[in-house]
């Protein structure tokens, strides 16, 4: 089994009503229940505030992350699958796919 | 601090034993049994806080409901603050750690068939037969009846740090052996039924017969051991399963008289001198009822011949009209499956019923002779009882003494005494 990151690109924590967010997470939940069906791993949605971008050790920009809010990311989740194919078929049918753009991506295994 | 008015006061004891065995219960369906002590504090803080907040009078319209509340809000908590350090229930763990799933995920264990489930795992895993007996019974009293530790010592004829002690090496029992929390199936399912019948026969039987004087532990006793059988029931596969319902039987039976055992002072009262109008009558009917809902299968259990000896007195109009036929023939075959010196006592004893106390008290003598009655307070009643029937008085108040003697029980030792003092008179 691997491990794979889904991002969630795109934010509407603004301007999304409490309603909505909640039968959002409320269909995400029943996508981790019945599709997923123990391969959830683990993830977290993200704030879209108390964001920092760090260009350097330096340089860092303290106003959020300074890009669209289309672009920016407002929560991870990891599943495990058996290969890339599966881990898509699943993502397709994830519901934040209504309102996000989801980025898969397979995590690489420690090496043992 | 105002303390509670008493009526308040009854009313949040009497609802925190209901609920303190479903919130625990619950939480250690999320939290996992190995975090058993987890789940008691969450349960120990949730109490806390009604007391604080009741105690003004503010009493929720629902507070069943506020409790449960106020447990899933506090699990919550726990589960964050907890979740870097400790594993949660197996099944459970990743979805209570995510914020994408955890309030989803307890909001639907928080339902009520969920807490029915998780108390009937509970039961099955507090009378696991890798615990030792009275582990399991310190165990079921504490999580599952929601006794504190006083009342458990006091139930339990022991002291608190003799209870403390038992619950501990329990608890840890089942975290180093990970007993599992789960209502076992297939034939194990039977094997371990037959564990928990056990544990909530000998709960009944300590609210009963105990020595302790607390009316109202014993028959909170009564009750919880009838409200365990009557969950059990709930569940479709027990109902392949007689002996549970010899079991019910036989508690109805029993606590249908529980009343009429006991005088306004607080004594006991025999059967002889019950007063018949006192009994339960519904809960003999329902006695009546699972006796013959018991009746099916190719076993005839101790619990069912104990429930029929419970039914043959309970139907009888006077205690001279009593069936002692049938309940000496019900004692001879108890005393083939369980042999014991306490059921040929009372074979000894409806001798004496049937065929007059010179019998019964031959075959008393012929059980001391046996020695298996030494330091039964019962057995040396019982023989004083029917020497003062012969007219020996002497022997009679002899024996009754000894009787006295024996027993720890305050309300026994009243009844002896007024006896005694009759014979002396």
């Amino acid at each position: 089994m691997n491990q794979f990151l889904i991002i969630v690109r795109g934010s509407d924590h603004s301007t999304a009503s409490p309603e909505k967010k909640q039968q959002r997470l409320e269909r995400f939940n029943e996508w981790v229940g019945k599709v997923l069906n123990g391969r959830f791993v683990s993830g977290a949605p993200l704030e879209d505030t108390d964001a920092r971008f760090l260009k350097s050790r330096t340089e860092i920009l303290t106003d959020g992350p300074f890009i669209e809010a289309k672009e920016m990311i407002s929560g991870y989740i990891v599943i495990q699958a058996k290969d890339i194919q599966e881990a898509t078929e699943l993502t397709k049918e994830c519901p934040l796919l209504d309102d996000f753009k989801l980025e898969l991506r397979k995590m690489i295994p420690m090496q043992q | 601090m105002t303390e509670l008015s008493p009526d308040a006061k009854a009313l949040v004891d009497h609802l925190f034993r209901q609920q303190a065995g479903r919130m625990v219960a619950i939480l250690t369906r999320l939290f996992g049994v190995h975090n058993l002590e987890l789940a008691e504090d969450v349960l120990q803080d949730t109490l806390h806080q009604a007391l604080k907040d009741w105690y003004t009078g503010n009493i929720p319209d629902n507070p069943a409901g506020w409790l449960m509340t106020v447990a899933k809000r506090k699990a919550i908590n726990m589960i964050r603050r907890e979740r870097l350090q400790r594993n949660f229930a197996a099944d459970m763990d990743r979805l209570l750690k995510s914020e994408w799933t955890a309030s989803y995920t307890l909001d639907h264990i928080f339902l009520e068939h969920e807490i029915k489930d998780s108390q009937l795992r509970m039961i099955f895993t507090c009378c696991h037969p890798a615990l030792p007996i009275e582990g399991q019974l310190a165990l079921t009293l504490k999580t599952l009846c929601g006794f504190s530790i006083p009342e458990i010592a006091s139930a339990l004829l022991t002291t608190e740090s003799t209870i403390n002690k038992r619950l501990y090496r329990a608890k840890e029992k089942i975290r180093n052996e990970q007993l599992d929390f789960t209502v076992p199936s297939g034939p194990d399912l039977f094997a371990r039924l037959d564990a928990v019948l056990l544990v909530i026969y000998l709960l009944f039987n300590e609210g009963y017969n105990s020595s302790c004087d607390d009316l109202v532990i014993r028959k909170d006793l009564c009750l919880e051991a009838m409200r365990l059988a009557m969950l059990l029931t709930e569940r479709p596969i027990m109902k392949d399963y007689p002996e549970i319902y010899a079991l019910l039987a036989l508690m109805c039976l029993h606590a249908a008289r529980f009343d009429a055992r006991i005088d306004s002072n607080g004594c006991l009262v025999i059967l002889e001198e019950q007063d018949r109008a006192l009994w339960d009558q519904d809960l003999i009917a329902e006695g009546i009822q699972f006796l013959s809902r018991s009746a099916f299968g190719i076993s005839v259990t101790a619990y069912h011949l104990e429930a029929a000896i419970a039914a043959e007195h309970s139907v009888a109009a006077s205690f001279r009209d009593t069936g002692w036929n049938k309940i000496y023939d019900y004692y001879v075959a108890l005393e083939k499956l369980k042999p014991s010196p306490v059921i040929r006592l009372n074979l000894a004893i409806i001798k004496g019923k049937t065929d007059g106390p010179q019998a019964a008290i031959t075959a008393l003598h012929a059980l001391e002779e046996s020695g298996k009655v030494a330091g039964d307070s019962l057995f040396y009643a019982s023989l004083g009882e029917f020497y003062a029937q012969t007219g020996c008085r002497e022997e009679a108040v002899d024996y009754l003494l000894e009787a006295h003697a024996m027993t720890r029980s305050a309300a026994t030792k009243e009844l002896l005494q007024r006896k005694i003092g009759a014979l002396r008179s």
